[in-house]
């Protein structure tokens, strides 16, 4: 028989919070990370707007003092490495010293787009300058690669099993820990650190002003920018952190008595192929209504067991879709659709490190048993509302809920799904 | 993991500096060419190290493939490896395109295809037009192109992939990482075909952030004193190894399950037994650069264990190799974990020698290789191994590094790949028989 997944450590740094306490606070009193950033401004950027964690020099340097890190480029493995440190601390687990064998049952799944944007810049601008190349700091180029932060975190926890980062751009977080599920599943590991986490840079978000996909005319309003489901949504607001998550097997868990705060029934990863609607930027219907259905089916959990849906939902016109998906795939609609909200309404898409953050809530809200607001859902896309009934969208804290199952799902360019179904645990 | 399900390779697909196609790479293979050339732009830039290898495309090739594929112009280089790579290997498997015209995406098959920095072209377009207040000249096709999963993105699009569509990355293991993770796909049941691979970039920076690096003490990564004598540059094994060469370029391969493979009366080129991937976590003498001599040993033996595959039964070690004392750990390594040496140390060979590191392409290039020995029955030459390093000779009998091809039975190959984050990895490929 298969052992079953559990999840035993969190860790978070979000513009609306850093560390798992300070995060839980925000996301029941719905308060919003999103800030006008003046260098955006500067820059000419239609949207001038975004989120960034509210991590101080000091505090970033004592973390990386106290792991022996001496220089990282990157504010995105920065933050990585902060959140991954948490969840395995929470977790009760132990730093593997300096001189003990790597712990080759336990392994990370970390994922990125872009974190390497930053060593890349110093390289860039070192060549540019017309400076000697050959003087450049040699610590730059390991993380220019997409694989520092999970190097990195390995090096810090003393991690023997796979060290990799996957990236499938904002499914990517998502998409870690039901990769870090299966391995677990087929007995590859006994605990995986999963998760991801995303720079904050104007040269990551650049190219998302560049398209239009970005939010436009809330450059006064920041806090009103993010508006996922509501008819004034007009573009994602970029954002920033990182979200991680200890995923163990149900046996080691409880062989070290740890504190279990949900399981992993299972989920899916799919692609919509580019093919009907989708495209390389646009989600497609079909493909999400898929990836919801075998989600489901993977685990044997019935559409009407669901209790709350963590959206994708970024405040694009991609909530309508995203709606219609999960419509079709649950045949549940008006007062009879689950609760959903969306992370993003307060700290915009924190794009690949979006679906770890808000599986973090997700679990947070199971475990603790309450619904954080979906902020700024004012009034719904006339398209939405005529699919759930706007109660489902809970405006404040809905407290003292008994959750039992969550579903989590996330999305990305290059038209990829991923669903994650987690529960209650219970013996 | 289903134990029945058997997993095959059906498709290769290769963009490398000896050679794009798979047939002028398998000749290329035989014949044992270098692909590693002088290039001015790296002295103007003031490198220390000014070769490198680039892929082999006819002029008017990318534009070519990139029209076909309706890919605008394409600011990655390693994106577009990787897609010629990728979509050689899919028509090489006899697999098709779904039509764009199609409602319903191909939900058997999924998409696996790694890089470290094939953004990196994107990037340094898009810093240029930031860093002048001029986001908004960007246009709409950059953001794509600088997220790293850029290439399994446009794989996807162009294929039609219903299943997972990722790209992974782990420096230099990637490839090899990409078709373990194909592989565990299929043995779970979860896809019938996955297409896996790797792709790098040709950007001066990426070759030029190597040039500025110590891996150990005050190790330069790169080769030194052959920027006059490029195609011995990349020496694997040999006493005068003292520095990686760059490359760049794409691997892919078609992993399918047997029962699939046989169903579509595919060719099959060998099978997946198996492998693993572990980190060294930078403990024990392991660093971001160095690997943890202790891991490297353990990840062969785990790889075997996995397998089912006895030490004394791997014909042909496709090395990591990449041309400085890594290799003699390498070497040690395998010696170890397999207890074999001498006249009884199984054929050891380095692609490096010909394509110099492609980094994250290296191990699929590799694979491809470790594919084409296998189904052709022959072992390809290491070159530049003359004068073996002395620790090297010590344990390996000179026939079994061969300078020339050579007309071999081979079974089982076991492929090696080692990577920055100190991260280890194995798997093993065996011929191809119906029993």
């Amino acid at each position: 028989m298969k052992d079953r997944v559990v999840i035993t450590g969190l860790g978070v740094v979000s513009p609306n919070g850093i560390g798992l306490k300070k995060f839980t606070s925000s996301i029941m009193k719905g308060q919003s990370g999103i800030r006008f950033i003046p260098a955006l401004k500067n820059l000419s950027f239609r949207c001038q707007i975004g989120g960034i964690p509210s991590l101080s020099e000091a505090d970033k340097t004592k973390f990386l003092h106290k792991h022996g890190i001496e220089e990282v480029f990157s504010t995105g493995i920065t933050y990585g490495c902060i959140a991954a440190a948490e969840a395995w601390q929470d977790s009760g687990l132990p730093f593997c010293g300096d001189r003990e064998d790597p712990d080759y049952d336990s392994g990370c799944i970390f994922g990125t787009g872009s974190n390497g944007i930053e060593a890349t810049h110093y390289g860039i601008a070192l060549r540019e300058s017309g400076q000697d190349t050959r003087k450049g700091n040699p610590k730059a180029l390991p993380q220019a690669i997409n694989s520092a932060v999970s190097a990195f975190i390995a090096k810090i926890l003393g991690l023997g099993n796979q060290v990799t980062s996957n990236a499938s751009a904002c499914n990517t977080g998502t998409e870690a820990i039901l990769m870090a599920y299966d391995k677990i599943r087929s007995q590859q590991a006994k605990r995986m650190l999963v998760g991801s986490s995303e720079s904050n840079s104007p040269y990551v978000w650049g190219p998302f002003d560049s398209m239009f996909a970005t939010a436009h005319g809330f450059n006064d309003r920041p806090e009103k920018a993010s508006r996922p489901m509501d008819k004034d949504a007009a573009g994602f607001v970029p954002s920033s952190g990182a979200g991680a998550l200890v995923v163990e097997s149900l046996t080691a868990a409880k062989k070290r008595g740890a504190r279990i705060y949900a399981e992993i029934l299972g989920g899916h990863i799919n692609s919509g192929g580019q093919r009907g609607k989708g495209t390389m930027t646009i989600g497609n219907v079909n493909g999400m209504t898929r990836c919801i259905k075998n989600g489901l089916k993977s685990c044997g959990v019935l559409p009407g067991q669901i209790d709350l849906i963590s959206g994708h939902l970024s405040s694009t016109i991609g909530d309508v879709t995203e709606i219609n998906a999960w419509v079709r795939a649950l045949k549940r609609k008006g007062n009879d659709f689950p609760y959903i909200n969306s992370m993003k309404s307060m700290i915009g898409h924190c794009l690949s490190a979006s679906g770890s953050i808000e599986s973090v809530a997700a679990v947070i809200q199971l475990y603790h048993g309450f619904i954080h607001p979906s902020i700024n859902a004012d009034e719904l896309h006339p398209e939405i509302a005529a699919l759930i009934a706007h109660e489902k969208v809970p405006p404040h804290l809905v407290k003292d809920v008994d959750l039992n199952v969550v579903c989590k799902i996330s999305f990305g360019f290059g038209d990829v799904n991923s669903c994650l179904v987690l529960k209650k645990y219970s013996e | 993991m289903r134990k029945n399900t058997r997993v095959v390779i059906t498709g290769l697909g290769v963009c490398s500096p000896i050679g794009t196609g798979i047939a002028n790479f398998r000749a290329a293979l035989i014949k044992g060419v270098s692909g590693v050339r002088y290039h001015e732009l790296l002295k103007q830039q003031n490198y220390r190290c000014h070769i490198g290898a680039l892929p082999l495309l006819q002029d008017g090739a990318v534009e070519r493939f990139t029209r076909d594929y309706g890919l605008v112009k394409m600011k990655g280089t390693g994106i577009v490896y990787g897609c010629m790579a990728g979509l050689e290997a899919w028509f090489d498997a006899g697999l098709e395109l779904l039509p764009s015209r199609d409602r319903q995406a191909d939900w058997d098959s999924g998409c696996i295809f790694g890089t470290c920095t094939n953004g990196i072209d994107a990037i340094d377009y898009g810093i240029g037009l930031v860093d002048a207040g001029n986001v908004k000249k960007m246009g709409g096709r950059t953001a794509q192109q600088a997220m790293n999963s850029g290439v399994s993105a446009y794989l996807g699009g162009i294929i039609g992939i219903g299943n997972q569509l990722t790209t992974n990355s782990s420096s230099c293991i990637t490839g090899l990482e990409a078709a373990l993770e194909g592989f565990n796909r299929i043995k779970q049941g979860k896809a019938k075909v996955v297409l896996v691979g790797s792709s790098e970039s040709s950007h001066h920076n990426v070759w030029g952030g190597y040039d500025g690096m110590m891996l150990y003490d005050n190790f330069y990564a790169l080769a030194k004193g052959y920027n006059q004598d490029p195609e011995k540059g990349s020496c694997p094994m040999s006493a005068a190894a003292n520095g990686l060469v760059p490359g760049s370029g794409g691997g892919a391969l078609v992993l399918e399950s047997l029962q699939s493979a046989l169903k579509r009366g595919a060719k099959i080129y060998g099978e997946v037994l198996g492998g693993s991937l572990i980190s060294g976590a930078q403990r024990n003498g392991g660093t971001m650069t160095i690997n943890n001599r202790k891991s490297m040993e353990d990840v062969i033996g785990f790889a075997l264990e996995r397998s089912a595959v006895k030490p004394q039964d791997v014909d042909l070690i496709s090395g990591h190799l990449p041309s400085y004392i890594m290799d003699v750990y390498e070497v040690e390594a395998w010696a170890k974990a397999l207890g074999r040496s001498g006249r009884d140390f199984p054929y050891i060979n380095a692609l490096k020698s010909m394509t110099g590191h492609c980094f994250a392409a290296s191990s699929s290039l590799e694979l491809v290789a470790s594919a084409l020995q296998l189904q052709g029955q022959f072992i390809h030459p290491s070159l530049n191994s003359e004068q073996l390093h002395p620790q090297i000779a010590a344990l390996v009998s000179r026939k079994k590094i061969p300078l020339r091809s050579v007309k071999k039975e081979v079974n089982i190959v076991a492929k090696t790949a080692f990577g920055f984050g100190d991260v280890a990895s194995c798997i093993i490929f065996k011929k191809w028989c119906t029993d």
